[in-house]
């Protein structure tokens, strides 16, 4: 995958993150787009990709969100490094494997968000569960949408997967 | 690059930001990492170019959207328009049949009545016989001028000396007129009834006569002219005959007059009522 796609990836999930924000106040709360971006980087199985991918989307929600600064770097960070540490010892190349990644994925930085909400605020603050789940289903189906797209308009993954194992060895 | 380095680098990267993070909850006013100002000088113009761009999009949708009701209201407006100008030209037309109509029958309308105003000096609410006196000035009135108010008829004058006049009221026991119902043109005569309303009579129980009709003077009885208000029709019975039992409301407050105007209106020639000799 070229630096100019994943740049770009990056600014379109910046971008209607942003809009979607503009749009409707809730949208934060529901859709997660650069942590889509960074589970589909992570999947790639490099784990330069899936760090340095997770650090600038993280950043990026940060630098855009009202929240605490620095957790959305921290958890994406983490969870890009971690997907890929996963993908290059489990074949996750499936439609299933990547809407599960995908749900963990969501469903961790939930839990991170918990975790420092509870640890680091007074009173603590938290995720409300109706609005995590919402936001883990859709992550779900966004990895779902993509998987679709790309098993039918971007060849076989299979291949496109070994040409970037030759390449890092 | 080793695997070595890329887990080294991430443990760096991960403590880093923790550390920024425990750090940014004391300090309140922190201003973040410096990656985070980093990211923040590179994604705020992005940011403030999609509100931008969001903005401009909610005043498009808006603009159309207003463009389109002044676009539809527009066309409604016209389409009224339109109807409004054929109904006046058809107006127009019947207007212009009309006068031909009449000059074919070599009509002629009467001419419209002169008004002379006239102060009213007194007014009898007590006795039957309901009149009022009123300064006319000179020249002296003619008897039997009918005298109008603002709003209707108020009655004629049955005597003149100097500059003053003696005005029987419409309700007074003794008056008459002739009178139509405005709706359907039928004559009758209203009568008063020496308090505040009038009786019309004469009308066939079959002839069409609701409340509120407007009733007018029928310019039939020699004194008063064509067309000028009496007043409502304010009660329909039957009466137990062949005519009508209606009450008329007059249309002129007695009360409040403090002006009425004289209708100059050409007296009947000498005689014409006359009964002609056997």
């Amino acid at each position: 995958m070229s630096a100019l796609r994943i740049v770009a990836a990056l600014l379109a999930a910046v971008l209607l993150q942003l809009l979607g924000t503009s749009l409707l106040p809730t949208f934060p709360l529901i859709f997660d787009l650069p942590l889509l971006v960074v589970v589909l980087l992570g999947l790639t199985a490099n784990p330069w990709l899936g760090l340095l991918g997770g650090l600038a989307a993280g950043l990026a929600s940060d630098a855009v969100s009202g929240g605490l600064l620095g957790l959305h770097g921290f958890s994406d960070t983490l969870i890009g490094y971690a997907i890929a540490l996963l993908a290059a010892r489990v074949m996750l190349r499936q439609t299933g494997a990547v809407v599960l990644v995908g749900s963990i994925a969501a469903a961790v930085k939930q839990a991170l968000f918990g975790l420092f909400g509870v640890a680091m605020y007074n009173p603590p603050v938290a995720p409300e569960p109706l609005w995590a789940l919402a936001n883990i289903s859709t992550t779900a189906l966004l990895c779902l949408l993509v998987q679709v797209i790309r098993q039918r308009f971007a060849g076989d993954p299979e291949q496109a997967t070994a040409r970037r194992r030759l390449r890092l060895e | 690059m080793s695997s070595r380095f890329v887990h080294w680098a991430a443990a760096l990267l991960l403590v880093g930001q923790l550390a920024g993070l425990v750090l940014a909850i004391p300090a309140e006013r922190s201003r973040g990492s410096h990656f985070s100002r980093i990211a923040l000088y590179v994604v705020g113009p992005i940011a403030s170019l999609v509100s931008t761009l969001t903005w401009a999009g909610e005043d498009l949708v808006s603009t159309l959207a207003t463009k389109q009701r002044l676009s539809d209201e527009n066309a409604r407006l016209r389409q009224e328009l339109n109807a409004t100008k054929l109904r006046v030209l058809e107006l127009s037309g019947k207007a212009e049949a009309a006068d031909r109509l009449a000059a074919a029958a070599a009509y002629q309308a009467p001419e419209h009545a002169a008004l002379r105003a006239a102060d009213v000096v007194y007014i009898d609410h007590l006795s039957w016989l309901r009149s009022m006196v009123v300064h006319t000035g000179s020249p002296e009135v003619r008897v039997n001028t009918p005298v109008v108010g603002p709003n209707g008829l108020v009655g004629r004058v049955v005597d003149a000396v100097g500059g003053y006049a003696k005005v029987q009221l419409l309700t007074d026991r003794a008056a008459a007129v002739g009178v139509m119902i405005g709706r359907t043109r039928r004559q009758g005569v209203a009568r008063g009834l020496g308090d505040a309303e009038l009786e019309l009579s004469y009308l066939p129980v079959q002839a069409d006569v609701r409340i509120g009709d407007q009733v007018l003077t029928s310019g039939v009885d020699g004194i008063y002219p064509r067309g000028v208000a009496v007043g409502w029709v304010r009660a329909v019975g039957t009466g137990g005959g062949l005519f009508h039992a209606i009450e008329v409301s007059p249309a002129e407050d007695f009360g409040t007059l403090d002006v009425v105007y004289l209708l100059a209106t050409p007296a009947l020639p000498a005689g014409l009522l006359d009964e002609p000799a056997p």
